[in-house]
Formats: structure tokens, C-alpha cells, sequence
């Protein structure tokens, strides 16, 4: 392609760089005892020199497209090379996000399928999985459709991306874990069929997005990441099985280390009987790790719903915040009621008013911050005022973080300085 | 349900026994792809995959233990026992089909054949003695696989796609992963640190690399620019208004043609930019100039309600560090410095978040040797987002022109 022909302002982007030094900075990521992406991607047919070429100009290589998929309105994302490269004709990379078993549990005979998916259909690369919990199947444009049949004959499907309800991811929970409150794995069969429709059609201002952790421990990082989280929890104080107690102690355990352990010191050893004191029990789980079985989560069992949690938004990171606090959890078949109720909250009323009210590209988080969480509560979560009021004055239980001035908006000496310094302080370590 | 078929006699134990794993599937028959009935499926429930050693056993653990960095013991109250070996994968987990294809018989010959892949990046294979275990642990390292990182150790890296297929990345992700994994690979198996380490890495300030606010080291790709605007190429595929209002401080104008007065363009006003990169995000044609783009890290963060703390945020120690592709040498001097100095100083059982709320900031600075970074950047102890709590900036451009013109003078 001539560079008059270009769509594109030449003057602003970089000029394709030279092949030896695409060909050096690829080598260079070959090296070393980590496991290198690049070694990976030369296995397969991924045109790894374009991945070289956006390394070496320090500008990403690839611009959006388009792909036909009819029936297919979520779920499968384009890229072709950038105007910038000069590669004519332009190179596609369509990729499909599939939506697997809970907890990510792939028996080997699933897991050899979609290997046979990706080789028949794709590129016989995939990205197992990525942060959203899908795995990301890169496929060739013309056997989208072929893909995903495939896919949806052995019990998976395509989805998850544009502004529906993205995958919903679970921890392992009781499949692995010993501290699951309730099986979240269930609970993210169960949100998939109840929300279906939401799954298929882009229909909202921005993604939604479930999380389910078993246990305050969220290893799934859920408060930080997604817009409705619900975390596994329990009132009171940890359940203490003294027998298994006695057994800990006489194993070598050190009771007067767990007593000290405890960040709130609701812990008390009287020299032959442990007690817990549930009012000051902040669940922080730090006795139940250090002796499970012996201390276990308490018996009233529950769930908590947070709302708001979001990296990737207009207002910048954020945790989530606490929209209801306890939803009782008697025994584990009421799984299904306890997030009916909290479906009767999100599903009734607070998302039709966030499509109503968000701003295009702004999720939960953002609107909550824009209408304040007063107005939230009474208006969206439509929360008794009286209610919304206690709740809004509440002392709020997020940490601390943020930053007043970033690097940016330094002066130019200041980021000089700051760089200078940095460089002598560097000169100082070995 | 794996069989055990072993007709060694015996030298059994001399050889390694082979079984044959074979699991139930759920196929799904008949019209896939109904003409006017596009709906996504309903999914098979889970119990359908997961293999019946498990299921038995659901709810019923009663003890985790550490055998060795890559191996995990899960036991059952029925007693059966599950291991758990952990592999680390490739950076932003991008394996190929032969190399899964390998995962998979190892999976098949030594595990009960479940290969369990990670949000983090690792691929964790079941198997239910601890001798096929320790086997199993030998055999992936001969494959080349790098093995490792559970309990006290560097969990793994995880970065975003980056330059692998995303459009609106600023710095490649993928390639910091590598380098940052190279100088801290001992600290996956060899290496005990005093608690579990995470680091993430994200090409841009969207994080996608997982969640950067919460981990404990994180690196994001900084543009430290007012972007500009490809005219030419924004006429064909940017809608002026989308973007305008993606913008949070309201930096973006509409170019309107005088005649019709219809938008054909955008004007970014660099005295109200905040470089937080939505622009980028609604539109590829906004550039940015790879010779300022940069990286900034961000440290002790973490989600889980452990410790004295609770949840805690990360918060910025180093501001801008420039780019430099490949290996990235400074970035990777900043970071390892930061570690090593945890390691050093850290309590057993403390996060570097929790670490730095026990000895505060000023020691933190200290001990790192690294500048204090209060001195450059301005600090608020509100609980609010990466840049500022944008929403309030929204309010007047008169207040960001003052805020602004105040920055400049610190």
C-alpha cells in the first residue's frame, strides 16, 4: 500500500521498523528460565513479527474490526493489523471468548476438544484462561459459525464481551476449598440461566459483571473487579470444636500465638477453654486458617452483596461497597432463595434504573459515585429512606488510597527532578 | 471415573503405571443454531464435569497442606486425598494447542485427569497420590514446564494482553511479564518469601492485567501525555460525540465544520487533560508518542480480609519510570528492589501491604532507598479513584483550569 493510500496521518504514527531489530527484541523474550509467550506463539500460527514490530515502535500493532457472526451477539472480538505496519492485506485476528464449566474444571477429554477446536477452527493458540475467566480461543473469521457449533455440541458456548453480562466467574468453593460458605459454583449455574437474556443481548450502558467468593479470604480478588460481588460470611463468632481443639494443642499448636493473632483480640485463653467474642469478630479468618477443622466459620451462615467494585471505568479504581450486608443462609439448598433475594434487589431494581440513568460507557460504580450512595440506596436500590439514611451515615469501610497530583501534572522540572533522583538512588543498590 | 489398569506383577513399582482416564461429556444434540432463537444455551451444570472424586468429596475438606512449592495436599473427612501441582503458565497465559496437548497426557498418565487453569495465569493439575504427585511435579519441570508457587512463594505474573491483540494498549505488557519473571523466578520455588506475593501488570490504565488497585506489586502502562489526533483517520471511523463524552474532565470539544455545523473531529484541550487514556479507549485514532509513554508501579494492595488491616489499596511509589522495551531494565531493578526489601524486613505471614501499614512510609522509603514520592505527588487520605476523584473535577473547567495552574507551582 502506497502511503498516500494510507487512512491514516503518517506523520503521526511510527514507520514499520527494521526486520533484524523485530527479529533482536523477539529473540531477546526467548531467554531466560521464565516461560516466554513468544516461544509459545511461534508454535503456532500467530503472526508473532507483527507482536515484534509493535515492540520495537513502543505502539500497538493492531486496530479494531469487525467480524460477521449472525446469532452470535456477544462473544467474539476483531483486530487487524494497524494502518501503521503497512501490511497489505491487512492480517485479521478474531478471537471468541468461551464460556467453560465453573470453577474452570476441565477434565482432560473436555480440555482435548477444545484443543481440536482450536486447531480445526483457529490458530491452535488459546489464552487459558484470561482474567475474565473464559477462555479465549483465537479463530479464523470464516469458521466463526463452524466454531460455534462445535462449541455449543459439547456443552459450551460463545460470550461475554460488548455491554451485556459478562462471564461470571466462581472460586473453586467446597470443589477444593475447605472454607466455603456456600457453593459458588451453583451460584454461577444458577445467575447464568436466571440471566440469560442479559448474557446475550448488548443491551446496557456498560458490562455487568458477577463475581462469587466462598469466603471473606475473595482469592478471586471479587470486590476489586466486579460490579455485584457476593461474598460468603457469617454472623457471630467462629464455631470452636473443642475436641478438635485439644487435639490441635496436643499437635504442637500454639494457643498463646492465636490469641495474639487475632487483630481485634476478640480471642481469650483461660488456660483450658478458647473464646471467641463474635461482636468483635471482624472475619478476617486468621484463627480459622491457623486451626480449620477446630475453629470453623460460625454456624449462622450468610451472604453478603456488594455493588460497585471496578478497575477499568470513567472514575478509576475502586472497592466495592456493602449494598446488603447479611442475607441468611440456613442450609445449603436454600442457596437458590438467598440469591432470588438479592436477584429482587439487583435485577428488579437497580439495573433497569442504571440503563435508564448511566451515562454511555460508565458502570455501577461510576453512577453510584455520580448520584452519591444516598440517592443510590433510596432511588436505585429503592431501600426504605430511613434505611438509606443509617446506612449513608455509617462510618464507610474503605481503606484509604488516592492520589491528589499525578505524574502528569507535575511541572517539567519536578518529573526531571523525580527522575534524577530516581537514577541516583538506583546507582546506590548493587 | 479413572481406572486403574496396572498388570506390572512385581516390578510394579519399577515402572510407571499407566492409566487410562476416561470422563463423561456432555454433548448436546439436536439443532444447535435454531433460525430466530440466537439466545445463548443455558449452561450444563457443573456437576456434569466435574470428575466423581471430587464430587464425593464437596464441602468435605477438612485440611490443605503444603508438600512441597508445587504441590498442595487437599484432605477429605472420608480421608481421600487430592494433590494439587501447580504450573506456571507463559505470560498473559497463552499456551498452544501441542503444549496443552503435553499438560493433557501428563494429566492423564499421572493425575486423575482435570486440568484446573487459573484467572491468575496458572494451570493446576489434580491427582490423588502423593507419589504420582512428586512424580508428576519431576516430569512437568523435564518438560520444561516451570513448576511451583504455591503457599509462601511468587504466586505468578500476571499481565494483560497487550500488544498481543489489544488496540488501545500503551506499553506492552506481556514483554514486562517475562522480564520481571526472569529476575524473580527463584522466588517461585527455591525462595520463601514471608507471604504469598501477586504482581500484575497492565498495558494501560484500564487494568486489565487483573485488578492493579488491590495487588500487591502492580505495574501499569502510563501515556504521561496529552494524546494527539489523527484528523484524517478519526473523519472515517471516530463519532465525535462518544468520545466527548468518554472524556471524565471534559478535555474533549467537538471540531464542527462552520457551514453545516455538523462534528467532524475532536479537539483535546491539553491544560484539562488528565492522560487517564478513555479517549483511547472509545477510538484508535488518538495517538500517544511512544518516546513518553511510561510505566508507574504501584504497591501493597490486596482484597482478602486477612490480617490486621483488611482490604487495602495499593497506592503509587514510583510515578513514571520511561519505557524500554524489551527487558525493561529499570523497571526490573525498581521491582526486585522492592521485593528483596520485603523479604528482608517482612514478619512471617505479612503482605507487603500489611508490611508497609506496620512500619509506614516513611520507613518503606527508607529502606527501598527508592524517593519519596509524597514530595513530587500530592496525597489525599479520602478513599477515592487512581487520579484524582475525577467526578468532583467535572463540576466547572474553571476549577480544572485552577487546579491545574496550582499543580504546577508545587
Amino acid at each position: 500500500m502506497a502511503s498516500e493510500e494510507l487512512p491514516i496521518d503518517p506523520s503521526l504514527w511510527p514507520e514499520p521498523p527494521p526486520k533484524e531489530k523485530v527479529e533482536e527484541y523477539l529473540a531477546e523474550l526467548e531467554k531466560g528460565p521464565w516461560p516466554s509467550h513468544v516461544t509459545e506463539l511461534k508454535k503456532t500460527k500467530y503472526p508473532v513479527y507483527i507482536y515484534g514490530m509493535g515492540l520495537v515502535a513502543g505502539v500497538t500493532p493492531w486496530a479494531t474490526s469487525a467480524a460477521k457472526a449472525p446469532g452470535i451477539y456477544s462473544g467474539v472480538l476483531s483486530r487487524m493489523s494497524h494502518p501503521w505496519t503497512r501490511i497489505n492485506p491487512p492480517i485479521f485476528e478474531d478471537h471468541a471468548r468461551v464460556l467453560i464449566p465453573s470453577a474452570q474444571v476441565f477434565t482432560t477429554t473436555l480440555l482435548r476438544f477444545l484443543i481440536e477446536a482450536s486447531r480445526r477452527y483457529g490458530w491452535g493458540l488459546m489464552q487459558f484462561i484470561g482474567g475474565t475467566g473464559d477462555v479465549v480461543l483465537n479463530v479464523v473469521r470464516e469458521k466463526l459459525i463452524e466454531l460455534d457449533v462445535f462449541l455449543r455440541r459439547i456443552g459450551l458456548d460463545i460470550g461475554g464481551s460488548g455491554d451485556v453480562m459478562r462471564n461470571t466467574v466462581s472460586c473453586p468453593g467446597p470443589l477444593l476449598c475447605p472454607y466455603a460458605i456456600y457453593d459458588t459454583l451453583k451460584a454461577r449455574d444458577f445467575t447464568y440461566s436466571c440471566l440469560i437474556d442479559w448474557a446475550t443481548y448488548p443491551q446496557f450502558p456498560y458490562k455487568i459483571k458477577f463475581k462469587y467468593s466462598g469466603c471473606p479470604i475473595d482469592c478471586l480478588k471479587a470486590q476489586a473487579r466486579a460490579d455485584y460481588v457476593v461474598i460468603g460470611t457469617w454472623r457471630g463468632a467462629p464455631d470452636i470444636d473443642n475436641e478438635r481443639l485439644k487435639q490441635w494443642i496436643e499437635e504442637g499448636g500454639d494457643v498463646e500465638e492465636l490469641v495474639k493473632s487475632c487483630p481485634t483480640g476478640a480471642i481469650s485463653w483461660d488456660g483450658s477453654r478458647l473464646n471467641i467474642d463474635g461482636s468483635k469478630c471482624v472475619k478476617c479468618m486468621e484463627c480459622i486458617r491457623r486451626t480449620y477443622p477446630a475453629i470453623k466459620p460460625g454456624r449462622e451462615k450468610g451472604l453478603t452483596v456488594l455493588v460497585g467494585g471496578t478497575i477499568k471505568s470513567r472514575t478509576g479504581p475502586k472497592l466495592a461497597k456493602v449494598l446488603i450486608p447479611f442475607i441468611p443462609l440456613p442450609s445449603p439448598d436454600k442457596l437458590e432463595e438467598a440469591l432470588m433475594t438479592m436477584f429482587q434487589v439487583i435485577r428488579d431494581r437497580i439495573v433497569p434504573k442504571w440503563d435508564e440513568e448511566g451515562w454511555r460507557r460508565e458502570r455501577i460504580g461510576d453512577t453510584l459515585i455520580r448520584v452519591t450512595w444516598h440517592r443510590f440506596l433510596s432511588d436505585f436500590a429503592k431501600f426504605d429512606p430511613d434505611l438509606a439514611a443509617k446506612i449513608t451515615k455509617a462510618k464507610p469501610t474503605e481503606p484509604y488510597y488516592t492520589y491528589g497530583i499525578t505524574f502528569f501534572n507535575m511541572s517539567e522540572e519536578q518529573k526531571k527532578k523525580y527522575l534524577e533522583d530516581l537514577e541516583k538512588a538506583m546507582e546506590s543498590w548493587q | 471415573m479413572p481406572a486403574n489398569t496396572s498388570s506390572m506383577g512385581d516390578t510394579a513399582d519399577q515402572r510407571t503405571r499407566i492409566r487410562i482416564v476416561v470422563h463423561k461429556l456432555a454433548f448436546r444434540s439436536g439443532d444447535l443454531t435454531p433460525v430466530n432463537h440466537p439466545e445463548k444455551l443455558a449452561p450444563i451444570p457443573y456437576t456434569n464435569y466435574v470428575p466423581e472424586t471430587l464430587l464425593r468429596n464437596m464441602g468435605k475438606w477438612v485440611k490443605t497442606e503444603l508438600i512441597t512449592p508445587a504441590i498442595v495436599k487437599h484432605v477429605s473427612e472420608t480421608g481421600e486425598e487430592v494433590y494439587s501441582v501447580k504450573v506456571i503458565g507463559p505470560p498473559n497465559s497463552r499456551f498452544s494447542a501441542d503444549t496443552l496437548e503435553k499438560l493433557c497426557d501428563l494429566a492423564d498418565m499421572y493425575g486423575i485427569g482435570v486440568i484446573r487453569p487459573t484467572p491468575q495465569g496458572n494451570v493446576e493439575i489434580l491427582t490423588d497420590e502423593e507419589e504420582r504427585a512428586r512424580k508428576l511435579e519431576e516430569e512437568l519441570r523435564k518438560n520444561g514446564f516451570l513448576v511451583g508457587g504455591w503457599g509462601n512463594h511468587l504466586w505468578n505474573i500476571q499481565p494483560c494482553t497487550a500488544y498481543l491483540t489489544c488496540t488501545t494498549a500503551v506499553i506492552d505488557a506481556p514483554s514486562i511479564a517475562k522480564a520481571l519473571g526472569d529476575a524473580l523466578v527463584e522466588y517461585v520455588y527455591e525462595k520463601e518469601t514471608p507471604a504469598h506475593l501477586s504482581i500484575k501488570v497492565s498495558g494501560c490504565p484500564n487494568a486489565c492485567g487483573g485488578a492493579i488497585d488491590v495487588a500487591d506489586v502492580a505495574v501499569v502502562g502510563y501515556p504521561a501525555q496529552t494524546p494527539m489526533v489523527d484528523d484524517k483517520w478519526f473523519s472515517s471511523i471516530g463519532s465525535p460525540l462518544d468520545v466527548t463524552a468518554a472524556c471524565p474532565v471534559g478535555a474533549i470539544t467537538p471540531k464542527r465544520d462552520p457551514s453545516t455545523g455538523k462534528a467532524y473531529g475532536i479537539v483535546i484541550r491539553p491544560e484539562l487533560c488528565i492522560a487517564c487514556g478513555r479517549c483511547r479507549d472509545t477510538v484508535d485514532a488518538i495517538v500517544y508518542d511512544p518516546k513518553k509513554t511510561g510505566v508507574m508501579v504501584l504497591v501493597g494492595g490486596k482484597a482478602s480480609n486477612t490480617g490486621p488491616n483488611g482490604q487495602l489499596m495499593s497506592r503509587i511509589v514510583v510515578p513514571y519510570i520511561p519505557s524500554e522495551p524489551p527487558r525493561w531494565p529499570t523497571l526490573v531493578k525498581v521491582v526486585k528492589r522492592i521485593v528483596d526489601t520485603w523479604v528482608v524486613n517482612a514478619n512471617k505471614g505479612e503482605r507487603i501491604g500489611d508490611w508497609i501499614s506496620r512500619i509506614g512510609w516513611d520507613k518503606f522509603f527508607e529502606l527501598t532507598g527508592l524517593p519519596d514520592v509524597r514530595k513530587y505527588l500530592r496525597f489525599s487520605e479520602k478513599p477515592g479513584p487512581l487520579y484524582q476523584p475525577l467526578y468532583r473535577r467535572r463540576l466547572t473547567e474553571t476549577y480544572a483550569y485552577l487546579f491545574r495552574e496550582y499543580a504546577s507551582k508545587i
